[in-house]
């Protein structure tokens, strides 16, 4: 038994493990301190034993996955949208350096653009809240995507492609065999960055809507008003869901990279 | 295949790497390129290869071939360029698919050619999961696996240890005995270069040399 725990604590996932625990922890921590001294008497942040009971009451209702589902759907549907559109600009910014340069200002505008500025004018000229909330997405997510991507592309072995040159492989081929495959880390780590801030601007932009929708967004514009420390729940809930699409993306990228793993072998 | 250069010039910024080089290499014979390391075999190859610009003219078989050569070619590099997360056999398939549109066919050339050069029980292997020596002699096998009639070779047995040198050089006398591909060889080992090689041509003299009649281990 001594024997085991010191295996235990000599593994190295174990010590990654612990040290995402103390983190975690860590955080609560400062939570709970915050919520019973500085803001002790305001209901600005509620306790983490507070929140975890309200989160309790509402986890039952169809009120928490309505809300949940229609603010996920926004996030994914702007993500898959800026992947697609951020990966077939990078091929082509890629293949011909004009359309990079056309590219180039525009992108630089979309990253320097206030995300307030540009929700307000959306839903100026936009009517329905949902297409203005995925055009603010994919506005925020595409420049760090395409730029990602781009890069990616442009540091891919140029002598595997060379090689592919020399045996007349085809552009196809050689997208799918050398360029994707060592796009793929950096496509994955785009993605959790870009899926991220889809769901932070996403909430943000449902929040200065001001529209009568059941989404996370309304959910928090509504809590504030009301007080009684529900903000800070559907915050945690926010948290929670941002978790689980990074989650969702780190086990696509864990079983699309598994030739990696592989060991062993004739030497 | 015969290959004439003529007028062969190439700047790397303001380095003149080659001017108004010219030198022919016989079909079916291999010819070793020498030289110290930065005056331009592998640029050379790479030309050849259609792989890089260059001022002058290079013919293949008398004809004048512009940026992209359409012969097929067969080249090993310095490194085995394996592409790292396709096992052997699906590395070789890749440098087939184009030249070899049928699937069965393909698969039946890579097996008989990985038999040859001794990876039979290998081809669901990773590059990570093989030696050196073994990387070379898929590359090899890639090489030869080529529907091809000009081999070039870029140091492909550089930093081996000398017995696995010897079994990947025997392996490749061999495979050239059956195909006798015009082959160019780029090397700094003079030892090496005698013993595979009917010329060497000195690059930086322009000086051709001939290692003597053919090679012993060439048949008649």
């Amino acid at each position: 038994m001594k024997n085991f725990f010191n295996k235990l604590k000599s593994s190295k996932r174990f010590k990654k493990y612990f040290w995402i625990t103390a983190s975690v922890l860590f955080m609560i921590a400062i939570w709970w301190l915050l919520a019973e001294t500085y803001f002790a008497l305001s209901e600005v942040i509620p306790s983490p034993i507070q929140v975890l009971r309200q989160m309790g009451d509402v986890a039952g209702t169809s009120a928490l996955w309505r809300n949940v589902w229609n603010t996920l759907w926004k996030v994914l549907v702007a993500f898959a949208v800026s992947f697609a559109i951020s990966f077939l600009f990078a091929v082509l910014a890629s293949w011909k350096d004009g359309i990079r340069h056309f590219l180039s200002p525009i992108v630089t505008v979309l990253r320097a653009l206030p995300t307030i500025g540009i929700v307000f004018i959306l839903f100026f000229i936009v009517i329905s809240q949902a297409v203005a909330v995925i055009v603010i997405g994919f506005l925020m997510i595409f420049p760090v995507m395409y730029e990602n991507f781009y890069a990616a592309i442009k540091e891919t072995d140029s002598k595997l492609l060379q090689m592919a040159r020399v045996h007349k492989v085809s552009f196809m081929r050689q997208l799918v065999d050398i360029y994707i495959p060592h796009m793929l880390p950096h496509l994955f780590a785009s993605s959790i960055a870009g899926i991220g801030m889809g769901l932070k601007v996403t909430i943000a932009a449902e929040i200065l809507s001001f529209a009568v929708v059941n989404d996370l967004g309304t959910a928090m514009w509504r809590a504030n008003i009301d007080g009684g420390g529900l903000l800070f729940m559907w915050l945690t809930f926010a948290v929670i869901l941002s978790f689980f699409l990074e989650g969702a993306i780190r086990l696509i990228a864990y079983f699309s990279m598994s030739w990696k793993r592989r060991k062993g072998g004739e030497k | 295949m015969n290959i004439k250069i003529l007028n062969f010039s190439k700047l790397f910024g303001d380095k003149i790497v080659f001017d108004n080089f010219s030198c022919e290499f016989e079909s079916g014979k291999i010819s070793a390129i020498m030289g110290a390391s930065g005056v331009g075999k592998t640029t050379l190859l790479n030309a050849i290869a259609g792989l890089i610009d260059y001022n002058g003219t290079i013919e293949i078989d008398g004809v004048r071939h512009e940026k992209m050569c359409k012969e097929n070619i067969s080249y090993m590099f310095q490194e085995p360029r394996l592409i790292p997360q396709k096992t052997v056999f699906k590395n070789l398939d890749f440098a087939l698919s184009s030249l070899l549109k049928d699937k069965v066919e393909r698969r039946e050339k890579i097996v008989k050619m990985l038999d040859k050069v001794g990876l039979k029980d290998s081809l669901k292997f990773y590059p990570h999961e093989l030696s050196g020596g073994m990387a070379q002699r898929v590359a090899l096998a890639r090489a030869f696996l080529t529907p091809s009639k000009l081999l070039l070779m870029d140091e492909p047995f550089k930093g081996l240890d000398e017995d696995i040198k010897k079994t990947v050089m025997d392996i490749f006398k061999n495979l050239w005995e059956e195909e006798r591909k015009t082959t160019l060889f780029v090397t700094h080992d003079k030892v090496e270069a005698r013993e595979l090689t009917d010329k060497i041509i000195d690059i930086p003299n322009q000086k051709i040399e001939a290692t003597g009649e053919e090679k012993q281990w060439q048949n008649q």
